[in-house]
C-alpha cells in the first residue's frame, strides 16, 4: 500500500522510569502520578486503562510534554525528552474533545503542523492528501470542523495528528464524546490505521471493553500506580489483583482457603467443596485465604444432584443472546452468565441448582474481599 | 430570539401544546391581562418616547422636513462636531480595545502575582459614574491640576479637549473591552493551543495561529464596544472637553442650554442612527467571536505562561493601569478632604458640610437618589421577569415584538432617551415633567433591558419539564410562575436589582434632561458643582456614590457566590 509506506516511519519505543507527579496548589499537593515505570514496544499499542482520577491521563500529558514529571525520565526512541518543549518532542495527539481549529478547514487543519513548519506548498498537498483519503475525509477537505458529525471530526483529529509524521501517537480518550455505535466503528477504525502504520501508540481510557478490543497491551493504573500490564487475554484470565479483576470484565469474589498447591494447580476449598484453581497471582500457600475471581460464564447450572455446589436462583434476566442469573449460595449471591438457549430452557426462581465451575475461569488473587463478597457489577 | 415559532401546517390537526392562542387567553386571562399591561408598558416607556425624537427632527411646521439635517451638514461648526465625535471614539476604541486586551491577556493567561487582585481592580471603574475619571484628570492636570500645577508649575489648559477626554474614556471604558476578552479568552479549550503545541508551534506560533484567530471578532467587536461607549459619553465632554464639542455635549447644550429642539432632536437621531447600527453590528459579532470551541466543554483551566520578561513585563503593564485606576479614585477622595485643590490643601470636611449641612439639598439629594434607583431597580427587575417569562414560556402572540422593544434601549444612547422623555412627558396626556415618577420611569427602561436578559437566561435554564410537572400536579401557570419559576430565578433576580441599582445612581447622560429641583440626583449635582467651579464639593458627592456602590456590590458577590448547593439549580 503506497501511503502505508509513505507515511510509516521507523517506529520507536516510549520508555517511563519512575515518573512522578504531583500536582501543588497552596492548599493542597496531589500526587497524581506515583511511579510510574513502563516501556512501549515499537509499533505496539498500549492502553493505559483505569478509573477517572487513576493518573492515566497526566502520564499521556506528559510523554506529550504538556506537563512536566515532578521526578523521573521519558525517552522516546533513544532520546530523553524530559526537557523538550511539546513542541519539539514529534508526538501526535489526539484530545477527548478532539480540538480542532474552529477557524480552519479541515484541509487547512490537517495542514497545520507542515505550514508551521514553513514546509512548501506543494509538499504540504502531497503530505495532507494520503491521510485524508486514508482517513476517507478528502470530500470536506474544504469544510469547517463545525458543519462535522462528531465521527468526522475525530478523523479529523487523527489526521492532523498523522500528517506531522509524528514518531509516537497519543490517545486521550478520543471516543468518549461519540454514541455507542459510532464508537465501536471508530475504534476499529483507530486500530486499523494504526496496525496500517505501525506506530508507537499511547491511548488512554476508562472504557475497559475499549481497551481489550483495541490494545496490544494494557496497563491497569490505580491510584497513580500501574498495577498489571498485559495482553488483554492475559489481564482477564490472570488479573494481578483484585481491583484488577474488578476492573476488567465482571467476576464474583469469594474467599476460599488453599489446601494444597502444586506445580500444575492448587485446590482450594469453599462453599464446602474442593476446586481447582490452574492460575493465580502472588504466592498463596496452603492453609493461606485467597480471594477467588468466578467469572460469571464460567459458572454452569446443572441439576442439584450433578454438583457438590448448590444455590437457589434469586432473580434471573433475559438478555436475548445471555440469560444472567444471580444464586445464592452459602451466603453469597452468584452472578452467572449463560447462553440464553443453551436448551432447556431458563431455571426460574426459587429453584435450587448445582453449581459447577470450569476451571479455565477460576483464578485465586491475594487476600480476602475486603467488602464483604459479593458479584462485581 | 430564543424560541422559534412554527405555525403548524394547514390541513393537519393542530397538534398538542398548540393550541390556538384566543383560546389561551380565554383560559387563562391572567395571561392576557400581563400581556396587555407589558404591552401599554413597552409603548409608553420605549415608542412613545422615541416618537417624540423623530418628531421634531423630521417635521417642521407639520410638514416632513430634512431642513434641520441639511443645516447641520451645511455648517461647518456641525461637521466639525461631527468629526470630533468621530475622532475620539476612534481613538478611545482602538487604545481601549488595545488595553482591554494585553490586560485581560495577563491577567488571565500569564503567570503574574495575584490575578484576582488585577481583576478587581478593573471592575472598579465598572460600576462607577464615569464622569469621574474627567472629574480626577482635571483635579490631576488640569490648570490647578496636583501633578501638572503643584508639581510642574504648570499652568496650562493643554489637557481639556481631546487628550483629556481620551484619558477619561479610556480609563473609565477599557474595562469592558477587558470584560469581553476575558470571558473569550477563558472560553478557549486549552486542548485547543495544546493541539497545536504538539503539532510543532511555538508559543508566539500558538497565539499568532490559533490564541489570535478565536479572538478576531471579539476583537471587532470590543472595538465597537468602546466606540458606541465613546459615542455616548456624555458626563466626560461635559467636565472636562473644554471646546472640543461632540455630539452629545452639543444636544445637551442645544436642549437645556437653547432650547432648541428641532436641532437637538436632529442630532439625536444623526447619533441614534450610527450608534444603533454599531450596536446591532456588535451584536451579531459577539455571537460570531463565541465560536472557540467546537465541542462541548473546556476540558480545564489553562496553564498560565511563565518567562520571566513576560510576567515581569505584564505584571508591570498592569500595575500600571491599576496604579492610574487607583490614582483617579484617591483623587477623589483627596480633593473631597482638601480645602481648596490646587491651591490650598490643607484637611477639612467643608465640603461634606457644604453639601449636606443644614441649608443645602444635598442630603435630600442623596436620600432622593437612593429611594428612586430602588423604586426603579424593583419596576425593572419585576417587568423584566416576567417579560422574560412570557417570551420563554409563553406563546402569547407578538413575543418578537416586544422582545425587541424591550431590548431596544440598550442600543439606544442615554441623551436620545433622555431628550424622548423630556419632550414626551412634557405636555398632556402624560404630564410629568418635575415628579418622581419620570426619573423613575427613566431608571427603569434603560436597566429593563438587562433584567429582561437575565430573565430569559435564568428560565431558559430551567428545564422545561419541571413547569410541566407542576402544571400536571394542578398548577395552574400563576402558581408555577409563583412557586417554581420564581424561586428558581432568585439569585439571577436579586443580583440584577443590585445591577440596576448601581447602573441607576450612577447614570447621568439620560436623567440629566428630566431632574428638577424637586427631584435632583446625585450625579445631575455633581455635574452642577462642578459647572460652578466647586470641584472638591463635586468629589464629596463621589466619594459618596463610589463607596455606597462598592459596598452594594461586595454584599452582592457575597451574597451570590455564598448562595452554597442551591445556587447551582441555574447554573
Amino acid at each position: 500500500m503506497r501511503t502505508s509506506t509513505q507515511l510509516s516511519t521507523q517506529a520507536k519505543p516510549i520508555r517511563l522510569r519512575g515518573l512522578r507527579k504531583v500536582f501543588a496548589t497552596r492548599r493542597e499537593r496531589v500526587e497524581a502520578v506515583r511511579d510510574v515505570s513502563l516501556t512501549v514496544e515499537p509499533g505496539e499499542l498500549l492502553t493505559l486503562l483505569g478509573p477517572s482520577g487513576c493518573g492515566k491521563t497526566t502520564v499521556l500529558r506528559m510523554i506529550a510534554g504538556l506537563e512536566d514529571p515532578t521526578a523521573g525520565e521519558i525517552y522516546i526512541g533513544e532520546t530523553q525528552v524530559n526537557d523538550l518543549p511539546a513542541n519539539r518532542r514529534r508526538v501526535g495527539m489526539v484530545f477527548q474533545n478532539y480540538a480542532l481549529f474552529p477557524h480552519l478547514t479541515v484541509f487547512e487543519n490537517a495542514a497545520y503542523a507542515l505550514r508551521i513548519r514553513r514546509r512548501p506548498e506543494t509538499e504540504v498537498h502531497e503530505a495532507v492528501q494520503p491521510v485524508l483519503s486514508l482517513l476517507d475525509i478528502e470530500a470536506h477537505a474544504d469544510r469547517m470542523p463545525a458543519l462535522l458529525s462528531g465521527g468526522e471530526q475525530q478523523r479529523v483529529a487523527l489526521a492532523r495528528a498523522l500528517v506531522s509524521r509524528p514518531d509516537v501517537l497519543l490517545f486521550d480518550e478520543p471516543l468518549s464524546n461519540l454514541d455507542a455505535k459510532l464508537r465501536i466503528q471508530v475504534r476499529g477504525e483507530i486500530r486499523r490505521i494504526q496496525r496500517t502504520l505501525g506506530i508507537t501508540s499511547v491511548y488512554v481510557t476508562h472504557d475497559q471493553s475499549e481497551a481489550m478490543s483495541l490494545s496490544d497491551r494494557i496497563a491497569i493504573m490505580q491510584a497513580g500506580r500501574v498495577v498489571q500490564v498485559g495482553p488483554p487475554q492475559e489481564i482477564y484470565r490472570r488479573p494481578a489483583t483484585q481491583f484488577v479483576a474488578d476492573f476488567v470484565g465482571r467476576a464474583n469474589f469469594v474467599p476460599a482457603r488453599v489446601l494444597t498447591r502444586g506445580p500444575a494447580g492448587m485446590a482450594v476449598e469453599f462453599l464446602g467443596s474442593t476446586v481447582d484453581v490452574a492460575t493465580w497471582s502472588g504466592d498463596p500457600q496452603p492453609a493461606d485465604t485467597v480471594c477467588l475471581v468466578i467469572r460469571p460464564e464460567a459458572i454452569r447450572l446443572v441439576a442439584q444432584g450433578e454438583a457438590a455446589a448448590k444455590g437457589t436462583v434469586r432473580r434471573i434476566e433475559y438478555q436475548g443472546a445471555a440469560a444472567e442469573c444471580h444464586i445464592e449460595s452459602g451466603g453469597h449471591m452468584f452472578l452467572a452468565i449463560f447462553e440464553a438457549d443453551e436448551g432447556g430452557g431458563l431455571p426460574s426462581e426459587g429453584m435450587v441448582m448445582g453449581l459447577r465451575f470450569r476451571t479455565s475461569g477460576l483464578h485465586a488473587v491475594a487476600g480476602q474481599d475486603p467488602m464483604g463478597s459479593r458479584a462485581s457489577a | 430570539m430564543i424560541t422559534t415559532r412554527s405555525a403548524p401546517p394547514a390541513g393537519l390537526p393542530v397538534p398538542l401544546g398548540r393550541r390556538p392562542l384566543l383560546r389561551e387567553f380565554v383560559q387563562e386571562p391572567l395571561l392576557a391581562g400581563a400581556t396587555a399591561l407589558l404591552w401599554l408598558w413597552l409603548l409608553l416607556v420605549v415608542a412613545y418616547p422615541l416618537v417624540h425624537v423623530f418628531l421634531p427632527a423630521l417635521f417642521q411646521d407639520g410638514r416632513l422636513s430634512g431642513a434641520t439635517f441639511s443645516r447641520i451638514f451645511a455648517l461647518p461648526y456641525y461637521r466639525k462636531i461631527l468629526g470630533n465625535t468621530l475622532l475620539l471614539a476612534t481613538l478611545v476604541a482602538s487604545a481601549g480595545t488595545l488595553i482591554g486586551f494585553a490586560y485581560a491577556f495577563v491577567v488571565v493567561r500569564v503567570a503574574i502575582p495575584r490575578p484576582g487582585l488585577f481583576h478587581l481592580m478593573a471592575l472598579l471603574p465598572t460600576i462607577s459614574p464615569p464622569f469621574i475619571f474627567g472629574l480626577s484628570i482635571i483635579m490631576l492636570l488640569g490648570r490647578r491640576g496636583l501633578i501638572t500645577h503643584g508639581l510642574l508649575g504648570l499652568g496650562t489648559g493643554a489637557l481639556y479637549g481631546l487628550p483629556g477626554l481620551i484619558l477619561a474614556q479610556l480609563l473609565g471604558f477599557f474595562p469592558f473591552a477587558y470584560l469581553l476578552f476575558r470571558n473569550l479568552l477563558l472560553g478557549i479549550e486549552p486542548a485547543m493551543e495544546e493541539a497545536a503545541t504538539t503539532l510543532g508551534a511555538g508559543r508566539w506560533q500558538v497565539f499568532r495561529t490559533v490564541t489570535l484567530p478565536l479572538l478576531a471578532a471579539g476583537v471587532a467587536s470590543a472595538f465597537l464596544l468602546l466606540f458606541i461607549y465613546s459615542l455616548t459619553d456624555l458626563g466626560n465632554p461635559l467636565v472636562i472637553g473644554g471646546d472640543y464639542t461632540v455630539i452629545a455635549s452639543q444636544i445637551y447644550m442645544a436642549i437645556i442650554g437653547q432650547y432648541n429642539l428641532p436641532l437637538g432632536t436632529a442630532l439625536a437621531v444623526l447619533l441614534l442612527v450610527p450608534s444603533t447600527l454599531l450596536f446591532l453590528a456588535q451584536k451579531a459579532l459577539e455571537r460570531r467571536s463565541t465560536f472557540a470551541t467546537v465541542t462541548g466543554k473546556p476540558s480545564g483551566p489553562p496553564r498560565r505562561l511563565t518567562g520571566r520578561a513576560l510576567t515581569a513585563g505584564g505584571a508591570a503593564f498592569c500595575s500600571l493601569v491599576v496604579l492610574a485606576i487607583l490614582a483617579v479614585y484617591l483623587t477623589m477622595l483627596g480633593g473631597a478632604v482638601t480645602r481648596l485643590w490646587g491651591v490650598n490643601y490643607q484637611l477639612t470636611l467643608k465640603h461634606f458640610e457644604s453639601i449636606f449641612g443644614t441649608f443645602s439639598l444635598g442630603f435630600k439629594t442623596l436620600r432622593d437618589t437612593i429611594l428612586l434607583a430602588t423604586v426603579a431597580a424593583l419596576l425593572a427587575g419585576i417587568v423584566g421577569v416576567i417579560l422574560g417569562y412570557l417570551l420563554v414560556r409563553t406563546r402569547v402572540p407578538g413575543r418578537a415584538a416586544m422582545d425587541f422593544l424591550a431590548t431596544l434601549p440598550l442600543a439606544v444612547p442615554g441623551v436620545v432617551i433622555g431628550i424622548g422623555f423630556a419632550i414626551a412627558f412634557n405636555r398632556p396626556p402624560f404630564l410629568l415633567s418635575g415628579t418622581a415618577a419620570i426619573i423613575i420611569l427613566i431608571f427603569a427602561v434603560r436597566t429593563m433591558p438587562y433584567g429582561l436578559r437575565s430573565a430569559v437566561a435564568a428560565v431558559g435554564q430551567i428545564d422545561r419539564a419541571i413547569d410541566e410537572a407542576s402544571f400536571v400536579a394542578g398548577a395552574s401557570r400563576a402558581q408555577t410562575f409563583r412557586r417554581v419559576v420564581l424561586p428558581l430565578v432568585r439569585r439571577a433576580f436579586v443580583a440584577g436589582l443590585i445591577y440596576n441599582f448601581t447602573r441607576n445612581i450612577t447614570s447621568l447622560s439620560a436623567v440629566i434632561f428630566v431632574v428638577s429641583p424637586r427631584w435632583n440626583l446625585v450625579t445631575a449635582a455633581m455635574l452642577a458643582e462642578v459647572d460652578a467651579g466647586r470641584v472638591s464639593g463635586a468629589a464629596a458627592f463621589g466619594v459618596f456614590l463610589v463607596v455606597l456602590v462598592l459596598t452594594l456590590n461586595i454584599l452582592i458577590m457575597r451574597f451570590v457566590e455564598g448562595q452554597g448547593p442551591a445556587g447551582r439549580w441555574e447554573s
